[in-house]
C-alpha cells in the first residue's frame, strides 16, 4: 500500500484520544476523514506528520516505516500538510514561505552562499523560478513579494496550501482546508484540490462541510470519540446509521 | 556646555564603538529569535575571538610573506578566527544549552552564565590574568573630513563592521538559508513540518552569531591595543542593551541598536561626563525595558510555547 497507518493509538495523560485507527490511502485518492468535534482527527494529523508520536501503532509510507520520524524527516520523505488554524510564517514574504519548503533540498554550504559560486546562483534561481510556479498554480499570481500577514484570509490558505506542495509531497494532508471561506471560495478550493490529485498527489483532508466531502472524497473514514465507526464511498456514509447517530445523535 | 572640539571626537569614537555594539548584538538577537534565549555566554565568545585573533596575529607576523601583505594577513586572519570562535559558539549549543532545551526555560540561561564564567576562567588560568598587548597590523594616521577627525583604525573598524551586516542581511533575506532562518526563528514546529532540520539551523544561528562576535572581539583589540580575559563583559552587556533597543529577535534592529547606544554614550560622555558613560547604557536598557520593552523595530514577542 501506499500509505498504510495501523492501529494507531494515543494517550494523553491516561485519556484515550485515538484508539486503534487504521486507515489506508492509493496513491492520488483523496480520503476524507469526518467526525464530530474532538474525535480525534487533528490529532490523528498530528501523527501521521510526525508532531506526536504514537503511543501504539505503525505507519508505512512507499513500504517503509515512518513511525517514530521527526517531522521534518516525514516532511522530506514527501508527506506535507497544512493546519485548521493557519499557521504561516506571518512575517515573511509570499516567495518565502513558499521557499522555506525547498530548504531540505539546498545542495550548496554556507561558503557558496558567501562567496556566491556559480552553483549557488544557479540553485537561488532555479528555486524562485519553480516558487513563482507554484504561486501561479495556486492563484496568488503577483502576491510573491507581499508579506503573508498582509493577504487575505482565502489567500492565506491558498498560501499554506502553496508552501505544502514546495515540498513536493506525494500525500497532502489537509485540516479543514474551506473553513471560514464563502461559497465561491469553496467552489475554487474543490477545483484546487482536484487539480492536485491529478498532479499525482494523494489527499487526506479533514473537513466539516458535509457538501466538500460528499463531492470530492473517493473514500470517506467517520471517527467518533477516537475511533473508526464508519469507512466507505460517500454514498454508503451518507445514509449510515452510525454516521447519522454520531453527527445528530440517537434518534427517540 | 560641551563645543565642538569634544563632540566630534566623542562622536567619531561613539560610532566606532557603536558598529563593534552592532556586531556583537546580532549574535544576541539571532540566538534570541530563533531559541528565545538569552545567551550570556556571548560575551565571552567575543573575548576568545579576541585572543584567536591575536594568536593569529602574532603567528602569521613571523613570516615576512604576511608582514608585506597586509590585505592578506588581515583576510586570513579574519577567515580563520571566524570559523574558531563560530565553531566554539555552535559547540557551547550543542554541549550546554541542548541537553536543556526541553527544560524549564531558566535552565539553558543558568547554563550559559556557567559556560561565561568557565570561559573566563579558563582563559585566565591558560593564558594571563593579565592585558595582553595587540600587535598593531597597521599605523593609526589621522584623516581630516572638515571640523571632523577620524583615524585609520576607526575607519577600518566601522567599514568591517557595516560590510559583515550587509553580507548578514543579503543572506538572511537573499538566500534560502536564511529563508529558512526566518522560518526558524518565525515558528519553530512549522518550520520542521516544511522540512527544516531546525537543530541544524539553530547550530548555524550561534555559528554565525559567534563568528561575528569573533570579528568584534579583534576589532576591540585593534581600537584599544589590548586585551584581557575579563573584557567580554562590558562589551557584552551593552551590545545587549543594543538588541534590546533595536527590538531583541530584530536584525536591523540589533545594528540600528549599536550604532544608537554608541551614539547616546558618546554624545552623553561629551555633555555630562566620560566617567559617566558606562552608566548610559544602563539607563537606556531601563528606559527602553519600562516604556518600549518591545524596543525600536520589535514587534511584540510571540510566546512559542
Amino acid at each position: 500500500m501506499f500509505f498504510a497507518a495501523e492501529n494507531i493509538s494515543k494517550n494523553f495523560e491516561g485519556l484515550k484520544v485515538l484508539d486503534h485507527v487504521s486507515l489506508e490511502v492509493g496513491e492520488k485518492e483523496i480520503l476524507a476523514l469526518i467526525g464530530p468535534n474532538g474525535a480525534g482527527k487533528t490529532t490523528f494529523f498530528n501523527i501521521l506528520s510526525g508532531i506526536y508520536t504514537p503511543t501504539e501503532g505503525k505507519i508505512r509510507f512507499k513500504g517503509k516505516s515512518i513511525a517514530g520520524l521527526a517531522s521534518y524527516q516525514i516532511a522530506e520523505r514527501g508527506i506535507a500538510r497544512t493546519f485548521q488554524n493557519l499557521r504561516l510564517f506571518p512575517q515573511m514574504t509570499v516567495l518565502e514561505n513558499i521557499l522555506s519548503g525547498f530548504f531540505f533540498k539546498t545542495r550548496y554550504g554556507l561558503a557558496d552562499a558567501l562567496f556566491k559560486t556559480k552553483r549557488f546562483k544557479q540553485e537561488e534561481e532555479k528555486d524562485v523560478r519553480e516558487a513563482c510556479e507554484i504561486s501561479g498554480f495556486i492563484g496568488l499570481k503577483n502576491k510573491e513579494n507581499e508579506l503573508a500577514r498582509n493577504l487575505s484570509y482565502g489567500e492565506q490558505k491558498k498560501l499554506e496550501i502553496a508552501r505544502a506542495l514546495a515540498l513536493d509531497p506525494s500525500l497532502l494532508l489537509l485540516d479543514e482546508p474551506t473553513a471560514g471561506m464563502n461559497h465561491k471560495e469553496t467552489e475554487n478550493m474543490i477545483d484546487l484540490i482536484r487539480k492536485i490529485r491529478e498532479g499525482g498527489i494523494a489527499v487526506i483532508l479533514i473537513e466539516h462541510d458535509m457538501k466538500v466531502v460528499m463531492n470530492i472524497s473517493d473514500r470517506i473514514i467517520v471517527l467518533d470519540y477516537g475511533e473508526t465507526i464508519a469507512e466507505g464511498r460517500p454514498e454508503e456514509i451518507r445514509n449510515n446509521e452510525k454516521v447519522i447517530e454520531a453527527y445528530l445523535g440517537k434518534r427517540t | 556646555m560641551a563645543n565642538s572640539a569634544i563632540i566630534f571626537p566623542e562622536l567619531v569614537n561613539g560610532i566606532t564603538l557603536g558598529a563593534i555594539y552592532a556586531l556583537i548584538s546580532l549574535g544576541y538577537t539571532m540566538v534570541y529569535g530563533v531559541l528565545l534565549m538569552i545567551n550570556f555566554a556571548h560575551s565571552e565568545i567575543v573575548m576568545a575571538g579576541a585572543f584567536f585573533g591575536l594568536f593569529l596575529l602574532s603567528f602569521f607576523l613571523k613570516f615576512t610573506f604576511f608582514q608585506n601583505n597586509l590585505l592578506l594577513l588581515l583576510t586570513s586572519v579574519f577567515l580563520l578566527s571566524m570559523c574558531v570562535s563560530g565553531i566554539l559558539g555552535a559547540a557551547i549549543e550543542r554541549l550546554a544549552y541542548r541537553p536543556l532545551r526541553k527544560t524549564n526555560r531558566l535552565m539553558p540561561l543558568i547554563s550559559a552564565i556557567g559556560v561565561s564564567l568557565f570561559l573566563q576562567n579558563l582563559f585566565m588560568l591558560t593564558l594571563s590574568p593579565e592585558a595582553k598587548p595587540y600587535p598593531s597590523v597597521f599605523p593609526a594616521v589621522n584623516f581630516q573630513l572638515g571640523a571632523v577627525t577620524i583615524n585609520s583604525i576607526q575607519i577600518f573598524i566601522i567599514i568591517i563592521s557595516i560590510l559583515f551586516m550587509v553580507a548578514l542581511e543579503y543572506f538572511v533575506n537573499r538566500t534560502k538559508l536564511g529563508v529558512a532562518i526566518k522560518a526558524t526563528s518565525s515558528d519553530i514546529e512549522t518550520a520542521k513540518l516544511m522540512g527544516i532540520n531546525t537543530n541544524s539551523i539553530i547550530s548555524l544561528v550561534f555559528f554565525i552569531g559567534a563568528a561575528l562576535g569573533g570579528v568584534a572581539g579583534i576589532l576591540v583589540g585593534m581600537y584599544y591595543g589590548s586585551i584581557k580575559y575579563n573584557m567580554g563583559f562590558t562589551y557584552g552587556i551593552k551590545a545587549f542593551t543594543a538588541a534590546v533597543l533595536g527590538g531583541i529577535g530584530n536584525i536591523p534592529g540589533a545594528m540600528l541598536g549599536g550604532f544608537m547606544l554608541g551614539i547616546l554614550e558618546s554624545l552623553g560622555a561629551a555633555y555630562i561626563s566620560s566617567a559617566y558613560k558606562d552608566v548610559f547604557a544602563f539607563i537606556i536598557l531601563i528606559l527602553v525595558l519600562i516604556f518600549k520593552p518591545t524596543g525600536l523595530l520589535g514587534e511584540r514577542a510571540q510566546d512559542k510555547c
